[in-house]
């Protein structure tokens, strides 16, 4: 279990290096759009679209970093009676199977896509198999933190 | 199944789930999916991934990262001190003057965080226990913090102005401009407040505050605070006029905020990571909510829900006023016990099409249902912001803080009063635009 636990904090801090560095090009693929529009008078076809590609990176892949971070926003008024406790266990046992049920629902639209070679519709297309697999990823591992990593780990 | 039912069991189980402590993206999961089930069956599973994916890659919440990021780099390059220190000059040697710093800081702070939680939070454990180690009555400087705090949902760039903007299909770059002049009427008010609280019980500020008082000119107080002065101006400038949106304005702003760092001598490689850290976590919080509420209104529309709703309003024949204040109504009660984010993710569905139904200006709507949230955010017992003060700032106590509050809620609504009557206060800017 400690092994498992230590994989999942591994690969959810390289998904969130990532969710980072998907921020960083966001910054970087707006300014450059913004000098070569008011500068160059030479604006991109690819910027708006990539800018919403990158953005489900950036929550995606940040999501199971944040649920292993316990730093989801959450109504805390009654459950901070039961902390530690086994309704906080089951409650987190609830978000790990919804969020593993999420992945597996997105999980057979991102077969589809694949198999049907489905591309996204702007200016400029990618396959829409590349960004919904960010989002299995996330919703998957985020449920798998759920599961295993319990909340006094954490504290 | 009625309408009113179908409403009464979607708006149950979530606060049902979310009362839990479930994560509210999960509370809406589990909604949605379930939902989904009974209404459409397993075949709809589809529109679920459609609408996960569609809010995901929705270019204009690109905002949101940028903003936070911003002000996570203004907030670690110094600039915090330079402006605590600058303002503080600039007020000069007024008696109770700590109180008027306070207000003008949280204003600021609240352009850069965009939370009114975080600024009681940060002012509640910097400023407060200065404030009352100098002699500050503890219960108007507790007010002064909860009321400059709830200003940050309001003055721009505000994260909630953007999600409003985005999921009631009205303009982004006005709902943000429509915040400035409210913002600084309510800011204002509060000032007016806390003077005239001084001046009727003199003992609720030192007669002399010389401690820590900054040193130099007034010109050189505003000489250092002027990169970071422009940087904020420069942002809200751009959207103004037009020249950028509010996502190129943002990414405009963290190259700002880089220069201002490099400035004040702060620039570091580690400094930024930690502030791309933390906008990265920040925004994973708030829009994988927004991601997994999106099927929520389609699900209502679907069941004809909405549409119910909006006929039966019309068909009350209520005064307009009427209407809108029981549409303030609920929000505001709602928000002492709801996150912010959340209540606005189940609250837009339902209200968009009734504030097109009553003819109510879109930005000068959500404009006071934003200060509305906030106002709810700082009313006892549950208000979100003072367990945020009271946290920070145990010593206070929580009747203190209870009481505090208290002056605070009448002005918000004196405010809200004042732009119900004179809509030109909201209107008047984004309609220059």
């Amino acid at each position: 279990m400690r092994l498992l636990q230590r994989g999942l904090a591994w690969a959810a801090r390289g998904c969130f290096l990532l969710a980072a560095t998907a921020l960083a090009a966001i910054v970087a693929s707006i300014s450059l759009e913004v000098a070569l529009r008011y500068f160059a008078n030479a604006p991109t076809h690819w910027v708006a679209d990539s800018v919403g590609y990158l953005l489900a990176g950036v929550v995606m892949l940040a999501l199971p970093e944040v649920t292993r971070a316990r730093g989801h926003v959450a109504i805390t008024l009654l459950s901070k009676s039961w902390e530690g406790r086994w309704p906080e266990r089951l409650f987190s046992l609830l978000a790990g199977l919804v969020c593993l049920a999420a992945a597996w629902i997105i999980g057979q639209e991102l077969a589809r896509q694949i198999e049907r070679g489905v591309m996204t519709q702007g200016a400029a297309p990618i396959p829409k198999a590349w960004i919904t697999a960010t989002v299995v990823l996330g919703l998957g591992l985020s449920g798998l933190v759920f599961l295993v990593c319990r909340q006094d780990d954490q504290r | 199944m009625d309408w009113p039912l179908v409403l009464l069991c979607f708006f149950a189980a979530l606060f049902a789930l979310m009362l839990t402590g479930l994560p509210v993206f999960v509370a809406f999961l589990v909604v949605n999916l379930g939902g989904l089930l009974l209404l459409v069956g397993p075949r709809g599973f589809g529109l679920f991934a459609n609408s996960v994916f569609d809010s995901l890659t929705t270019s204009a919440f690109a905002a949101i990262p940028l903003f936070l990021l911003m002000g996570e780099i203004l907030f670690r390059s110094g600039s915090v001190e330079v402006l605590f220190d600058s303002v503080d000059r600039m007020i000069g040697r007024l008696r109770g003057r700590l109180y008027l710093v306070v207000i003008a800081l949280s204003t600021v702070f609240g352009a850069l965080s965009g939370s009114a939680v975080a600024v009681a939070a940060l002012l509640g454990r910097s400023a407060l226990p200065t404030m009352t180690a100098r002699g500050y009555d503890k219960r108007l400087s507790s007010g002064v913090i909860l009321a400059g705090a709830s200003l940050a949902p309001i003055i721009p760039p505000s994260l909630l102005a953007i999600i409003v903007g985005s999921l009631a299909d009205v303009s982004i770059a006005g709902l943000l401009i429509a915040g400035i002049i409210p913002g600084i009427v309510l800011a204002a008010l509060t000032a007016g407040w806390v003077s005239l609280s001084v001046l009727r019980r003199p003992d609720a500020a030192p007669p002399t505050d010389a401690g820590g008082e900054a040193q130099g000119s007034i010109l050189g107080a505003l000489a250092r605070m002027l990169p970071f002065l422009l940087i904020i101006l420069a942002v809200m400038g751009l959207i103004v006029l037009g020249i950028a949106t509010p996502s190129e304005s943002a990414a405009t702003g963290v190259l700002g905020a880089i220069a201002v760092a490099a400035i004040y001598r702060r620039l570091s490689v580690g400094m930024l990571l930690d502030a791309l850290g933390s906008a990265t976590r920040i925004s994973a919080m708030i829009l994988v909510i927004v991601a997994a509420s999106k099927l929520f209104s389609q699900l209502l529309a679907f069941t004809g829900a909405t549409r119910a709703l909006v006929a039966w309003s019309a068909g009350l024949g209520l005064d307009p006023l009427v209407m809108f204040a029981l549409m303030m109504l609920v929000p505001f009660v709602l928000c002492m016990f709801l996150d912010q984010v959340a209540f606005l993710l189940m609250a837009v569905p339902l209200y968009s099409p009734l504030v097109a139904a009553l003819g109510f200006d879109p930005i000068w709507f959500w404009t006071l249902f934003l200060i509305n949230l906030t106002l709810g955010s700082v009313t006892p017992p549950f208000g979100y912001t003072l367990f945020a003060l009271i946290g920070a700032a145990p010593q206070v106590g929580l009747g203190t803080v209870f009481r505090a509050s208290l002056p605070v809620i009448a002005i918000f609504l004196a405010g809200m009063a004042l732009f119900t009557l004179a809509p030109g206060l909201v209107t008047w800017l984004p309609s220059a635009l």
